[in-house]
């Protein structure tokens, strides 16, 4: 596996159910290459940032009274 | 494990998450599937509408629109995706019509319409990753929104867009690697 390929499966397993184990191919190339690990550890840097960056706006508190009386009518069919 | 991530609770957290609201719609107790809907994701919309409108009244104008939206398509649900995923559809589908809309075309020059205005103030906690995440194009910045901000795995995020699962993960890619190499670049 070279670092193009590795660095695609990477990013494939960080799309992809985290349950699953990772390919041990990556694991081992990454062990051995000092480029593919600061790439490694870069996108897991980003992907914690990104899972934390929670937005600090939130809704009025006069949504719902404004939704309920917007779908006061019309009502669905039934 | 070389490489665990803070995104590992992704794959269980909707697994049958809507299924009592599947059930409601079936049994046609359309109000009662609304509020769970509207309790499950009020917040969650209004986030996606936040990262796609970058304006916090037109991202709950949007939210609204939603909901109301909803509220009237619920009868015609056909449960072929989850009520959840079915709403961010219709959230998304909202966000897209208000961006492209006469009203916020006229705050805007033409060549910007694919660039959102900058929030008057900041809507996320990190700033950096806020500044980055407006600088990708449209489409990596709802891939990217609905993965991370919302959690969504990419065959949800597939079916939200109308796009395959192979077409979200390269979106996911370049915008992940247009982020790191943006995060460099401001050091």
């Amino acid at each position: 596996m070279n670092c193009e390929e590795a660095r695609a499966a990477l990013l494939d397993w960080l799309a992809g159910p985290m349950a699953a184990n990772t390919d041990p191919r990556i694991a081992n190339h990454i062990a051995t290459c000092e480029a593919c690990r600061q790439f490694a550890a870069a996108q897991r840097s980003l992907d914690a940032r990104l899972t934390a960056a929670v937005p600090q706006v939130s809704l009025s508190p006069e949504f719902r009274t404004t939704l309920r009386a917007r779908l006061h009518k019309p009502q669905p069919r039934t | 494990m070389f490489f665990a991530t803070s995104s590992g609770a992704r794959e269980y957290q909707e697994c049958g998450m809507d299924d009592d609201v599947q059930d409601l719609l079936r049994r046609r107790r359309y109000a009662d599937a609304f509020e769970q809907l509207l309790n499950r994701y009020e917040a969650k919309v209004f986030r996606l509408a936040l990262a796609l409108l970058r304006d916090a009244a037109r991202a709950e104008d949007a939210t609204q629109e939603t909901f109301l939206k909803l509220w009237r398509a619920l009868p015609d649900y056909d449960a072929r995706a989850s009520p959840g995923t079915w709403l961010y559809t219709i959230a998304r589908n909202t966000c897209l019509s208000a961006f492209r809309s006469d009203s916020y075309r006229k705050t805007l020059p033409l060549d910007a319409i694919s660039e959102p205005a900058a929030p008057a103030r900041p809507l996320l906690a990190d700033m950096e990753v806020e500044r980055c995440l407006e600088r990708l194009p449209e489409v990596q910045r709802t891939v990217i929104t609905l993965f991370y901000l919302q959690e969504r795995r990419v065959d949800e995020v597939a079916r939200m867009l109308g796009i395959p699962e192979g077409t979200v993960k390269s979106h996911l890619h370049r915008a992940r690697l247009a982020l790191s190499e943006t995060i460099k670049e401001t050091r």
